[in-house]
């Protein structure tokens, strides 16, 4: 009866913490095929590379914490990536060319207020218009990639180094970018663990109605999610502008919304609201890294990576669903 | 022997991660009889009907069917084999008509392709006509009452040409005339030798079908006996495992002056014209049919509804609510009826449960300690069971559900508490400290305002009681005017003369 | 699934309804253009109106856009613009609203080279012009249909020459490279890798391939690839062989970010702004560089003279190749030693 019991903590180990046990999986195969993979280096180009979608992925996350989702965050990035650029462009031909090249902290906080305005339009939109965030967030995208287009028909480029800082400084031996990305995740377990606000995002994910009973302001609530979700994804456009030193208005960010609301999935964020933990979202940031560096490492066709990608995304939600259905 | 019985279960054990929900229960059914299960909420009822069903695997333990041992692996399988249960919460498919969901998956064809759809209404008619019921087969399952909507499910069970029909609490919605016509169906499926396994709290109603009673508490098994040879006390003591005296222990209070008052209430058509007012350390019992206006009129107070006029005061200063926040911090607390859509999260923590209402007083960043804290101290006083205060609520059983709504609501410190149907789908045990909670809640001098739909409830813990129908007030009773056959006139609409007669002559007969 | 149905239906509306919105924006845009144009006034037909079909708007797009309208100044054509934003329907809806207008000519920018016949029907009396990628089957093309354009075989082989000249010179037979490909099946892409790779056969060099990768023509992705590239240090590579100038500029990111000194030859195409600045700078080899001004006021002349049924050449500087129906616009190598001509092109 103790064996059955103890069976049963570890198995629910296990389970509760499956994503982790894939991703070490994961690792372990790619570091057989290729020893290169479990260096230090590779880590830093693991991080590096993916520390602008995982930011984004923390904004997402609340999203769809909220029993919403944000499809703009990619477009958003793209429209703060620009807009800060071009305040901080060090190079002779500049985009507004009468402008003087402003202080980091000026284009950083400009892109930033840019994502704050159009994660209050899509909160509002979802919270008082009641309109479904899929449809809010689909018009937003569509209306902040055509404005890119309309500032500037080609990159925006040649920043200053103050600027790039964020997305391409090192202090120490660390890379700025990634510093980034840990400070934003403790800043969204912070939130989800120890604040009224993230406390009260599970309760409207979890049962609305409920939550209005319990006296959660539910519009103001889900105003703020997406003013975070866009937050996080501005903060992104910022540091892909740093990191690259160029923000272009067709690929910048282009896609990465989905990236971001599939490692969320994959890190154990339901999409019917209300159920996410913090370090599964990390490991979701990290699977969808290892196999993006990992099918490099192992010299595998570009195809087969997003092959291995869908299997995982398909994978871990039905591993998940199976979780919850037992629960009930 | 073997033939004996139509059902036997055996040993029947189901563990879910760190919950027993039950441990070697037994179960024997005799074909063509009422087969009642008592027990405590969380004593394993439903669980064991789900075991059975196929919508959960045993952890261990046999089952035999028509003396064979079977293993359901499906709800599709234990239906093909004759065994249908009617679900407590109903799960209709509200957008189509009532036919559509009585034949849903199983629609009468023309050919390999093609459905039926005039066979379709037409059996759908003849079967209720069959079973002597009105329903309207065209009819879309959202505009049908939840009794209807419950009818429609008992013809389905009973169109499965079923051997054994499960019925879990299949009363707790019902108007006491529908209940009559449940229990004429039942005694028809009896008279074909049909087996019914029937779940329910309500002594009377258990009494007067039930032929075999099995009663459970914790997920073990107590014991089986023969209806006659039990009663009332017997029962409730095999159930709780103690004897309860007092069903309804009011604890006289002084009542005070008057701490809450409304004047004039007016929200659309289920709230008109209403006026009452509660003293501190009274309880106010709201009485009524269903759809009387009760639960509107409650939640027009607390803010969820919007308020067309009427005027509020509390501790003599008048109110504006706009949301159901403006009444908490006002002291208003409310116990929704509804407690799966809009009192529990389902997914969230015992913890996070109880704290909701009141994150407010946990500072930022919160203090979780406290919070773990207030959560031990309520839900203990309230005597919640759970494996720990991490445990997400779905887990728990209706009524330990309650109690940490409870807690919630106690954590606020309101001065006014509002609790709409504090006791229904709960066990006996349960209900009587509810009630003695909320006398003791008035004694500390809250006013206490209970909607409750059973009038035993209502006259047993009230100080007065205001009855409503169709969202006007129709009367309010003291204490010493107490009656069920008042309480019924004014439910009906006071004027109902007629009404009154036939409803004596029915409650005689 | 009726709710799932009902999303995809919003979903869909709210897509028609702002794309719908953007098209206003870009065809509003348009008069401003004509404007310029009548006052080059009494030239040839005098306000000829002719609609330029985009497939999208990339940079080098957007300067042939350019290009297009100042020739359109200069020849009096009121020149009308949309984009097509990659949806191959809304192209051919956009020239069946041109030939419903009664307009003579169309200028099309075609999202899908094999699928150019479709336009040529669509099109109907109109005379057609395709810019910038040509036709995967040149035959459809005659007195109705032509070409104006570079010819991206080309393109890749002034890499290939370059790198070929480069590691001759340094007397080295096999090299190992990176290939940086663009958008997976997109002509442009196939047709800059195969003439690059069929160059550097031709010119007696053996390469061997190290590592190929789509970075979908952007500078990040060719970062973030590029990044993963260079932390295996078993993959060992001579030169980076780039589709475009912007992942070569991601490559070049990649190299200083992983403190790799840049000592081997990294090549594009384009000769974009920033790619010069590279080029100077010398982290850049070379690029070449495809004349979007040429391209779109070539298409807007040729437009006019088969309107005007003039020789296709006619008002240009351009070779026509000998089925008389391709107007060349010729790619040019950019070398540190002629970047700076390139500044205001």
């Amino acid at each position: 009866m103790k064996s059955k019991a103890e069976k049963s903590q570890f198995s629910k180990l296990i389970s509760d913490n499956g994503i982790w046990v894939v991703l070490v999986v994961l690792i372990i195969a790619i570091t057989i095929v290729n020893r290169n993979f479990f260096t230090p280096n590779n880590a830093v180009a693991l991080l590096t590379g993916e520390a602008v979608k995982g930011v984004m992925t923390f904004g997402v996350t609340l999203a769809i914490l909220s029993k919403g989702i944000d499809l703009s965050t990619g477009s958003v990035a793209a429209l703060s990536a620009i807009c800060s650029a071009a305040l901080c462009q060090a190079s002779t031909s500049k985009l507004w060319a009468g402008l003087p090249t402003m202080p980091a902290i000026v284009g950083i906080l400009g892109g930033i207020c840019i994502g704050l305005i159009v994660g209050f339009a899509n909160g509002w939109m979802v919270a008082y218009l009641r309109l479904h965030p899929f449809i809010a967030t689909l018009g937003t995208q569509l209306i902040c990639r055509a404005l890119c287009k309309l500032i500037t028909p080609g990159p925006v480029s040649k920043l200053t180094p103050g600027f790039r800082f964020l997305g391409n400084g090192k202090v120490g031996p660390f890379h700025m970018i990634v510093i980034v990305m840990i400070i934003m995740f403790i800043i969204l377990a912070f939130m989800l663990k120890m604040t009224r606000f993230g406390k009260s995002v599970y309760a409207v994910g979890g049962n609305d109605q409920a939550a209005r009973v319990a006296g959660i302001n539910v519009e103001h609530t889900l105003v703020k999610v997406y003013m975070w979700c866009s937050f996080c994804a501005a903060l992104g456009g910022v540091l892909l502008a740093g990191r690259s030193d160029s923000a272009d208005p067709a690929n910048t960010g282009l896609n990465y919304e989905l990236d971001a609301i599939a490692a969320a999935t994959v890190g154990g964020t339901s999409q019917t609201g209300g159920i996410c933990r913090p370090s599964g979202v990390i490991a979701g940031i990290l699977i969808m890294g290892v196999i993006n560096n990992g099918m490099v490492m192992m010299g595998v066709n570009d195809q087969m990576t997003f092959i291995v990608k869908g299997l995982i995304i398909i994978g871990s939600v039905a591993f998940d669903m199976r979780k919850n259905a037992v629960k009930k | 022997m073997a033939d004996e019985y139509i059902l036997e279960m055996h040993g029947i054990c189901k563990y879910f991660p760190g919950v027993k929900a039950l441990d070697g229960v037994e179960l024997q059914v005799r074909p063509g009889t009422v087969h009642t299960l008592m027990g405590e909420n969380g004593a394993g009822k439903s669980t064991l009907m789900k075991c059975l069903i196929g919508m959960q695997p045993v952890t261990a333990g046999t089952i035999i069917h028509k003396g064979k041992e079977v293993h359901f692996k499906s709800v599709q399988d234990s239906i093909h084999a004759g065994i249908t249960m009617i679900q407590q919460e109903l799960s209709p498919v509200l957008e189509r008509t009532v036919a559509d969901n009585l034949w849903l998956g199983r629609e009468p064809m023309k050919n390999k392709f093609m459905c039926d759809n005039k066979a379709l209404y037409t059996e759908a008619e003849a079967l209720f006509k069959k079973l002597n019921l009105e329903v309207d087969v065209y009819a879309k399952m959202k505009d049908l009452t939840v009794a209807k909507q419950q009818m429609v499910e008992i013809a389905k069970a009973v169109s499965h040409d079923s051997n054994i029909v499960i019925m879990d609490e299949p009363t707790s919605a019902l108007t006491d005339a529908e209940v009559e016509d449940l229990f004429r169906i039942i005694a028809d499926l009896k008279a074909k030798n049909v087996a019914i396994i029937y779940i329910s709290h309500k002594m009377d109603e258990i009494f007067r079908i039930s032929d075999d009673i099995t009663v459970f508490r914790d997920g073990t098994y107590v014991g089986t006996d023969r209806a006659a040879n039990l009663n009332n006390e017997k029962l409730i003591e095999m159930m709780v495992g103690r004897k309860i005296t007092n069903m309804f222990p009011k604890i006289p209070c002084p009542i005070g002056d008057v701490m809450f008052k409304v004047e004039n209430l007016n929200s659309g058509k289920q709230v008109k014209n209403v006026s009452f007012e509660v003293r501190k350390g009274e309880i106010l019992g709201f009485a009524g049919l269903v759809g009387a206006g009760r639960t509107e009129t409650m939640e027009t107070i607390f803010g969820m509804r919007k308020k067309d006029s009427g005027r509020i005061w509390l501790n003599g200063k008048e109110l504006n609510i706009k949301s159901p926040r403006d009444a908490i911090d006002n002291k208003i607390g409310l116990l929704t009826e509804d407690r799966r859509g809009n009192g529990i999260f389902g997914l969230l923590s015992i913890t996070d449960n109880t704290t909701v209402a009141n994150w407010g007083a946990y500072g930022m960043p919160m203090n979780n300690k406290q919070m773990l804290k207030d959560t031990e101290e309520y839900n203990t006083k309230l005597r919640t069971k759970t494996p720990t205060w991490e445990t997400r609520i779905m887990n728990l059983s209706g009524g330990n559900q309650q109690k940490v709504l409870l807690a919630r609501w106690l954590l606020t410190k309101p001065d006014l508490l509002i609790v709409d149907e504090p006791t229904r789908g709960i066990d006996v045990g349960a209900k009587s400290e509810i009630h003695e909670l909320l006398s003791k809640l008035a004694g500390e001098g809250k006013a206490i305002i209970v909607i409750s739909s059973e009038m035993p409830e209502v006259m047993g813990i009230s100080d007065r009681i205001v009855v409503m129908h169709e969202g006007e007030m129709t009367g309010v009773l003291n204490r010493d005017e107490f009656s069920q056959e008042l309480l019924m006139r004014y439910a009906t609409g006071g004027s109902a003369v007629e009404e009154l007669k036939k409803q004596q002559g029915s409650l005689e007969s | 699934m009726k709710k799932m149905k009902l999303f995809a239906t919003l979903a869909v509306t709210a897509a028609m309804v702002l794309s719908l919105a953007a098209c206003g924006g870009g065809s509003s845009a348009a008069p401003a253009a004509s404007d310029s144009g009548s006052t080059g006034g009494g030239a040839a037909a005098g306000g000829e109106k002719i609609t330029l079909i985009m497939s999208q708007r990339d940079e080098f797009l957007s300067s042939l856009e350019a290009g297009a309208k100042k020739a359109a100044g200069e020849l009096g054509v009121n020149l009308v613009t949309q984009d097509a934003n990659q949806d191959e329907s809304k192209q051919i809806q956009y020239v069946q609203a041109a030939a419903a207008d009664g307009q003579k000519a169309i200028i099309v920018n075609p999202i899908n080279p094999s699928a150019c016949q479709s336009i040529i029907d669509a099109a109907g009396d109109m005379k057609v012009v395709f810019v910038n990628r040509v036709p995967d089957d040149t035959s459809i093309l005659n007195e109705n249909a032509v070409y104006v354009g570079s010819d991206e075989h080309t393109s890749g082989k002034f890499q290939g020459d370059f790198l070929a000249k480069y590691f001759n010179d340094k007397g080295q037979k096999d090299i190992k490279y990176i290939l940086l490909r663009g958008i997976e099946g997109q002509t442009s892409t196939t047709l800059r890798s195969e003439s690059v790779l069929q160059a550097l056969a031709d010119n007696g060099i053996n390469a061997t391939e190290t590592y190929a990768k789509s970075c979908l023509y952007d500078r990040t992705e060719a970062l973030n690839q590029m990044g993963n590239i260079l932390a295996d240090a078993s993959k060992e590579f001579d030169c980076i062989i780039c589709n475009n100038d912007s992942m070569a500029l991601g490559a070049i990111e990649a190299c200083t970010q992983a403190g790799k000194t840049i000592d081997f030859p990294i090549v594009g195409i384009d000769a974009t702004a920033d790619g010069r600045q590279a080029i100077k700078d010398g982290t850049l080899a070379m690029s070449v560089f495809q004349d979007p001004n040429g391209q779109g006021g070539g298409a807007v002349a040729a437009a006019l003279n088969l309107i005007n049924g003039d020789a296709l050449n006619a008002n240009t500087n351009f070779e026509v190749d000998e089925t008389g129906f391709i107007l060349w616009v010729p790619f040019e190598e950019v070398t540190p030693d002629n970047v700076a001509d390139y500044d205001n092109r």
